[in-house]
């Protein structure tokens, strides 16, 4: 069976309310699909980049109750990792993930995208990872310019907060006033307060779907301070996010064996 | 009509910037045009298609500051913004962002006029460019507006080869002329439509009638794709909401005008938690009424200028022009 | 200072705090400079930006009657970051404000008609303005009737008034707080606004209602001043939509092409009916 008589299976039988995918409409973009007639307009190929995990954390999406779902390997992990944080009680979603028109993988349950993941893991983007042992090789003044550089770009529209799978707080610390933690506007202060403040709150839950990157109009490279505190987070405390249905968070889960050579 | 050759415009340029005019024009980054404040002629990039960011900031920056005050012992004292008066050249604006920004002053000055958004209209002169490259996001011809269009600039250009064919529209547009009179010849009347693009038209805006489609479902299905952030909103030349927030220190501080965007749950939360337009449908219909419906009523101005930056940066690819289309057959 | 410049606050004084209810406050503000003072004026119905200095502006109607020269006053409730600044506060300390924005009540209108006042909870400071307006031109209307509700005894605000508004001849008021909310000594009406309005049996004839409160209690009084035959161009709100600027710019009140700001807040209800219901 292909991946698109499947999805209509799915959607005629009312296993599903709603599919979420793909199409090509100039540029690639998603399809929420409410019936089966129009499952031809799906399509998957390595194009199709964007993590779709987030529209899941839409109220609006959510009403539709039992939610298909094309998922990328980062776009599973997030699925995972948004579980592990108790997300989701209320919903039934069958995520995909699909190789070629006739193979493809249909995730019955969360334990199964957790061996699914264990399996076919793989380190995250190589470019990234380029990225960030050039900026690891910077002095600490060089690592401020380009920083500073960087995020003087930053216009304060909270795309990267929209487009990430992990952002979904009901109200974002930026957002909190009384005291205001944050500047709310766009100069350097702010821009950097915001970023800093956003990659912390992703320590230990970044799944380096890189979504935040692709959804900055102003094309700064987010993606590499989360990263980068993932690959920290994974030497100091040996936890990979969006890897394991049962996650001790490390920002807030203590234990005795946990170094403590940060207090000085 | 004049006509200027390139080297002369180059002059004229170099020129301005030597007598101390600020010069803002599109430059190419890491492989996207920006409007930027250029310090030499060569810094100009004209050879695009659009810029990620309108020329907006211009008149109406995204963070503005509205005024200053210092407080001691209780004695507050108001320190007013003085906003800078030096002559400022918007170099290389295409006609659908000097439509929007003709729409920005209107809307800003009107009635209640913004002193900040006067003082930097007054002083800023548009320079105009006949539009070259479009691209499948482009559809301002949708909206009557050309690629050529003069509406909004000060004096327009259009690049005929070796010269620019000169329009001058305005008072400002005549001094630039006068100061430079050596550079500039007379010329024929041309054709501009030869030298522009030429976006194909998309949808019917006769058919867009949206008053009677207010409690369509269509709405909450176009807003599915919609992840709720402000890049529409911020990239795009009409849109002017803000917020105000103070930053401060114990004794001092500042008030700023920051932009906002009515695409954020946040903007219309009232402070008993209620909020009148909870759904992102409920706010993606606020976005295309304003645009179509409201702005109409209000200054008998469409504002949408067709430039498609707000399809070009949407993260959740949401595209207005498409959606327009749809909404011009239901 | 340029004149022209409408974001640039008045300095006020505030001269007098009246704790109202929990978190809730009125202050009374005099201008710091007289010129401004001379220079100001307003109408009931009319609303400013209160701010203060470092920490933001925050919007409330204008509580005190423009019969009453030389200061206004504001009844606020903490809830964000301006009214918690504004809460710490004291007597003589300076804050800003900016107004008077907005249209009016059109008393002149009004005269030699009867005023019923319906308002629930933290809804009676715009009306509080009309009601001492009124009762300050007190010939120029006929029969004041008040009907005021709130959660809890505590939540009623300008209790401390309420006799002096009996002093005039020919008012009427009724206080009611919700089944639950009383206390032993309370000698008011427990219910529902909605249900003490039916009780009491307005006459919409010759009559205007103003209203003012929860969207709740606007929704289903409504229904009953029609059904005592208030016409829908007699009865009159006031929105309390978020803004900023309060004068059309914003953005952030639209409902539909209209700017609460600028062209409310004040609302007929025959007016409101033609408005998407993004209030």
């Amino acid at each position: 069976m292909t991946v698109l008589a499947r999805v209509s299976e799915l959607l005629d039988s009312q296993q599903i309310n709603l599919f979420i995918g793909y199409t090509q409409k100039g540029s690639i973009c998603p399809l929420f699909l409410k019936e089966s007639d129009q499952v031809d307009k799906l399509i998957f190929n390595e194009d199709c980049l964007q993590n779709l995990v987030p529209y899941l954390n839409k109220h609006e999406v959510q009403s539709f109750g039992k939610i298909g779902i094309f998922c990328t390997f980062s776009a599973l992990r997030s699925l995972l990792q948004l579980k592990s944080e108790k997300r989701f009680s209320n919903l039934s979603i069958i995520p995909f993930l699909v190789i070629s028109d006739d193979e493809f993988v249909e995730f019955g349950s969360y334990e199964e995208i957790e061996s699914y993941i264990e399996k076919n893991f793989k380190k995250g983007d190589d470019n990234v990872q380029e990225m960030i042992d050039k900026i690891n090789l910077m002095s600490t003044e060089e690592k401020w310019e380009f920083w500073t550089n960087e995020l003087t770009g930053c216009i304060k529209c909270y795309a990267c907060r929209s487009a990430c799978p992990m952002c979904y707080c009901d109200k974002c610390s930026v957002e909190i006033n009384n005291p205001q933690w944050v500047p709310t506007a766009s100069h350097s202060q702010g821009n950097l307060e915001w970023h800093v403040m956003r990659a912390m709150h992703l320590a230990g839950r970044c799944v380096n779907c890189n979504e935040c990157f692709r959804a900055c109009p102003m094309d700064i490279p987010l993606n590499l301070l989360t990263s980068k505190i993932n690959a920290d987070m994974e030497v100091a405390f040996g936890q990979i996010p969006g890897t394991k249905l049962k996650l001790d968070y490390a920002m807030s889960c203590y234990k005795f064996d946990d170094k403590d050579n940060f207090i000085r | 009509m004049k006509k200027i050759k390139k080297s002369n415009f180059e002059k004229m340029v170099n020129s301005l910037l030597q007598s101390g005019s600020t010069i803002i024009a599109p430059v190419l980054k890491k492989g996207k045009h920006y409007f930027s404040r250029i310090e030499s002629f060569d810094k100009i990039s004209l050879d695009y298609c659009q810029t990620v960011l309108s020329p907006k900031a211009v008149y109406f920056p995204s963070t503005d500051s509205l005024m200053r005050y210092e407080n001691e012992h209780n004695n507050v004292k108001i320190i007013e913004v003085e906003v800078p008066k030096n002559p400022v050249i918007v170099l290389g604006v295409k006609p659908c962002d000097a439509y929007a920004l003709s729409y920005l002053s209107e809307f800003f000055l009107k009635e209640n006029s913004d002193t900040y958004i006067q003082v930097r209209k007054e002083n800023t002169t548009i320079v105009g460019f006949t539009c070259t490259h479009s691209d499948d996001k482009c559809f301002c011809t949708s909206l009557n507006i050309n690629p050529f269009d003069t509406k909004g600039t000060d004096i327009h250009f259009t690049d005929i080869g070796e010269e620019y064919y000169v329009e001058s529209i305005t008072e400002k547009g005549n001094e630039i002329i006068k100061n430079f009179n050596t550079m500039f010849e007379d010329s024929q009347t041309i054709d501009k439509k030869e030298y522009s693009s030429n976006p194909p038209i998309k949808f019917d805006l006769e058919k867009i009638r949206l008053t009677d489609k207010f409690e369509s479902s269509v709405w909450l299905d176009q807003s599915l794709l919609c992840l709720g952030c402000g890049a529409c909103a911020y990239s795009c030349p009409t849109c002017s909401c803000f917020d105000i927030q103070d930053e401060s220190n114990p004794y001092s501080g500042e008030r700023l005008r920051c932009w906002d965007s009515c695409g954020f749950g946040l903007f219309t939360l009232h402070a008993s938690g209620h909020n009148p337009r909870h759904d992102q449908s409920n706010r993606w219909r606020n976005r295309v009424f304003h645009k179509f419906e409201y702005s109409v009523k209000n200054l008998g101005i469409i504002s949408c200028v067709g430039c498609g930056r707000c399809i070009r940066v949407c993260p959740g690819g949401m595209n207005i022009s498409e959606h327009l289309a749809e909404l011009a057959t239901i | 200072m340029d004149p022209q410049n409408m974001y640039i606050p008045y300095l006020m004084r505030i001269e007098k705090i009246i704790d109202e209810a929990p978190a809730v406050k009125t202050f009374r503000l005099k201008f710091v400079n007289q010129e401004d003072a001379e220079k100001f004026s307003f109408v009931a119905g009319q609303f400013g930006e209160y701010s203060v200095f470092g920490e933001g502006e925050s919007t409330f109607c204008i509580a005190s009657s423009p019969t009453r020269k030389d200061y206004i006053e504001c009844t606020f409730r903490e809830t964000g970051r301006v009214t918690a600044a504004l809460t710490s506060c004291d007597v003589g300390d300076i804050v800003g404000f900016r107004g008077p924005y907005g249209n009016i009540f059109p008393l002149e209108k009004w005269f030699g008609k009867n005023l019923l006042f319906i308002a629930g909870g933290i809804g009676l400071p715009p009306l509080r303005c009309v009601i001492w307006n009124v009762l300050d031109l007190r010939d120029k209307f006929g029969d004041i009737t008040i009907v005021y509700g709130a959660r809890k005894v505590d939540d009623l605000v300008y209790k401390y008034e309420f006799e002096e508004w009996l002093k005039y001849p020919n008012v009427k008021l009724v206080t009611t707080v919700d089944p639950g909310g009383e206390t032993p000594e309370w000698k008011g009406e427990v219910g529902f606004v909605p249900s003490i309005v039916e009780k009491i049996q307005p006459k919409g004839e010759n009559s205007i209602a103003l209203i003012c409160g929860p969207p709740i209690m606007i929704k289903y009084s409504l229904p009953l001043l029609e059904k005592f035959g208030y016409s829908q161009d007699s009865i009159y709100t006031t929105l309390e939509n978020r803004m900023k600027c309060g004068f059309g710019k914003c953005g952030h009140c639209m409902v539909g092409n209209v700017y609460v700001c600028k062209d409310g807040p004040v609302f007929r209800y025959d007016e409101l009916l033609l408005l998407p219901a993004e209030y």
